[in-house]
């Protein structure tokens, strides 16, 4: 039953332990098909980005099951689900987290280099991927110096760079101006609809809704 | 900034290192300006200066042992200087055989050694001239009672230890000598030649077979009586482990080091740290990633590393740089092969163990962090 599904979570619950303990998911459960652009949508505080981590094998639910791909990856130790996430999952993340000091092409490469693929072959993968994404001129360019469209393509083609079965978008638009937000909009739409890859964001962005597979809401912690 | 820092840092322990070493090599200077393989001396010697004396007859019974090639006298004494100007000096004259083979200061050559054969002549380093009010060449000053008149100027021979050593012929050193009859000879005769009674502080020895000097000396020992026969690393390594071990000059440098690395540490650790801090996020990504710790600490360390290697090279040039400044202060600055790989070594474990714990923060982190950003 779980084969059928890239991401299956059941009864998720998370909560954040303190003075005041914060129950950032109760009881949620989602199940995302292979090749499915999934969007999660929610005011802030609600929990997208929690539950995004945790389908991501970056955070521990408190209670409840996540299976991706077949394998249940809430009983992973710390280092199989460091490996995990390095084979099976791409990220993208709001403020782009690359390596303002490296070229476009020198942070795709990084993503290879870490995934075992290096020296030249990492580097004409890594140009191949950037140019896909219309980044041919830019790629020996500074991260630093780059629009910020330019900078989120260039972390869609780190994210792609493991050939990951699932892409982890957050807010991947809101740092972007209307015409870069559609261009990164389209990639992730082509990505699940033309790759097969799942793609899961998380994000307000009516754009993106528009496009998705299916939207989800989440508010205060459920579905 | 964080390069300046590091710069900073490995240049303090590049100093202080290269300030130990000169400081250690210095003590030994008059060892090294000889050529015997083995030194004879009084069982009581400490260092090359702290010895009693022997009898200038030993120099002859030396000789007879078989495997000694050659045997040569060298006297030491205290000499109270006065200058052209009437300033008093303390020093300590060295006493030699210009026309012999095993003891030579500063390199000299022969014609420039055999000055040191007329009367009361004597050579001094350069950078003891200003001590003793003298400018050049052929000016004169009093040692004791007697005239000494500067016969030429060596360089690289005094011991940053000492007090101002006087190169002088064997016979002129008894002279100066105070407890030497010659100390009442009239101003202007020539000294008398040693009498096999008169004092002297070492015998130094050329062996016939240097491969063999430690047997050599062995032999030396069981057929005289009294006397401590030593080959030229063990002169060399007595004379360095008591300024080094047994005096606070050593103490104080070794510690000098020391706080240079601790300070180096410091700095570099707190650099590393704030680089760290400052690409936190980049980090984190690649933990979000999932990279294995492993592969940031080797990220940490090759920067580290770079960062190491690039101080050095500028610590190093500044190093010499300020190595010709020490020296005509009589200061030496030593950068052996060895310092230098010592230091090097020292700065790539500083920036890597500082970058290691520096890394901690990030390995320690929660994946997740990066999507709460």
């Amino acid at each position: 039953m779980l084969d059928k599904f890239a991401v299956a979570a059941h009864d998720l619950r998370m909560t954040y332990a303190g003075a005041k303990p914060v129950h950032a998911l109760k009881d949620v459960t989602l199940d995302i098909r292979q090749g499915e652009m999934l969007l999660v949508m929610g005011p802030s505080g609600s929990g997208k980005s929690t539950l995004l981590s945790i389908i991501g094998g970056l955070l521990t639910p408190t209670a409840g099951s996540v299976c991706v791909s077949g394998t249940e990856i809430t009983h992973l130790g710390r280092k199989a689900l460091a490996h995990f996430r390095l084979q099976s999952f791409g990220y993208v993340f709001q403020a782009f987290n690359l390596f303002s000091s490296m070229t476009g092409a020198e942070n795709v490469e990084l993503a290879f280099d870490i995934r075992g693929v290096r020296g030249h072959k990492a580097r004409t993968a890594a140009h191949d991927l950037l140019a896909q994404f219309g980044l041919n001129e830019q790629a020996d360019r500074l991260a630093r110096d780059l629009s910020g469209g330019e900078k989120q393509r260039v972390a869609i083609a780190r994210a792609l760079a493991g050939n990951p079965c699932a892409i982890l978008a957050d807010e991947p638009t809101s740092q972007l101006d209307a015409e870069n937000g559609a261009i990164v909009t389209n990639i992730l739409s082509e990505l699940a609809h033309k790759r097969g890859t799942t793609v899961v964001i998380a994000a307000h962005d009516d754009r993106i809704q528009k496009v998705a597979d299916r939207v989800v809401r989440l508010d205060d912690g459920r579905l | 900034m964080a390069l300046s820092g590091i710069v900073f840092a490995v240049t303090l322990l590049t100093v202080q290192v290269a300030l130990f070493s000169g400081f250690s090599n210095s003590t030994t200077l008059p060892i090294a300006e000889s050529s015997a393989d083995v030194w004879v001396t009084a069982p009581e010697m400490l260092y090359f200066e702290g010895t009693l004396p022997l009898e200038y007859g030993t120099v002859a019974k030396v000789r007879a042992v078989p495997g000694v090639a050659r045997a040569e006298a060298l006297s030491l004494g205290i000499a109270r200087w006065r200058s052209p100007h009437d300033e008093l000096a303390l020093g300590r004259v060295i006493g030699f055989d210009p026309a012999g083979k095993l003891f030579d200061p500063g390199n000299a050559n022969r014609a420039t050694l055999n000055l040191l054969r007329r009367p009361y002549a004597f050579a001094v380093d350069a950078t003891q001239l200003h001590i003793l009010e003298l400018q050049r060449v052929g000016q004169s000053g009093v040692i004791g009672t007697l005239p000494a008149h500067l016969a030429y100027v060596t360089r690289g021979t005094q011991p940053i230890v000492s007090a101002t050593f006087f190169y002088t012929s064997l016979e002129t050193a008894n002279a100066y000598t105070p407890s030497a009859l010659s100390f009442f000879s009239p101003p202007g005769s020539s000294p008398p030649p040693l009498e096999s009674t008169d004092p002297i502080m070492y015998v130094m020895v050329q062996a016939k077979n240097p491969a063999a000097s430690a047997q050599l000396a062995a032999a030396i020992q069981r057929a005289i009586p009294h006397v401590r026969a030593m080959t030229r690393d063990e002169m060399l390594a007595t004379t360095r482990d008591y300024w080094v071990r047994r005096t606070g000059i050593g103490f104080i440098l070794s510690l000098i080091a020391l706080m240079g690395a601790i300070v180096g540490v410091a700095v570099v650790g707190q650099i590393l740290y704030t680089s760290i801090n400052e690409h936190f996020h980049e980090y984190g990504t690649l933990k979000a990633i999932g990279v294995s710790d492993g592969y940031l600490y080797g990220v940490i360390a090759l920067q580290a590393s770079c960062m190491a290697v690039i101080g050095y090279l500028p610590s190093l040039a500044f190093t010499f740089a300020i190595r010709g400044i020490a020296a005509e202060r009589g200061v030496d600055i030593l950068i052996t092969p060895g310092g230098a790989l010592l230091v090097l070594a020292a700065a790539l474990l500083i920036c890597i163990s500082a970058g290691m714990v520096a890394m901690q923060r990030v390995v320690r982190s929660d994946p997740a962090l990066v999507f709460r950003a």
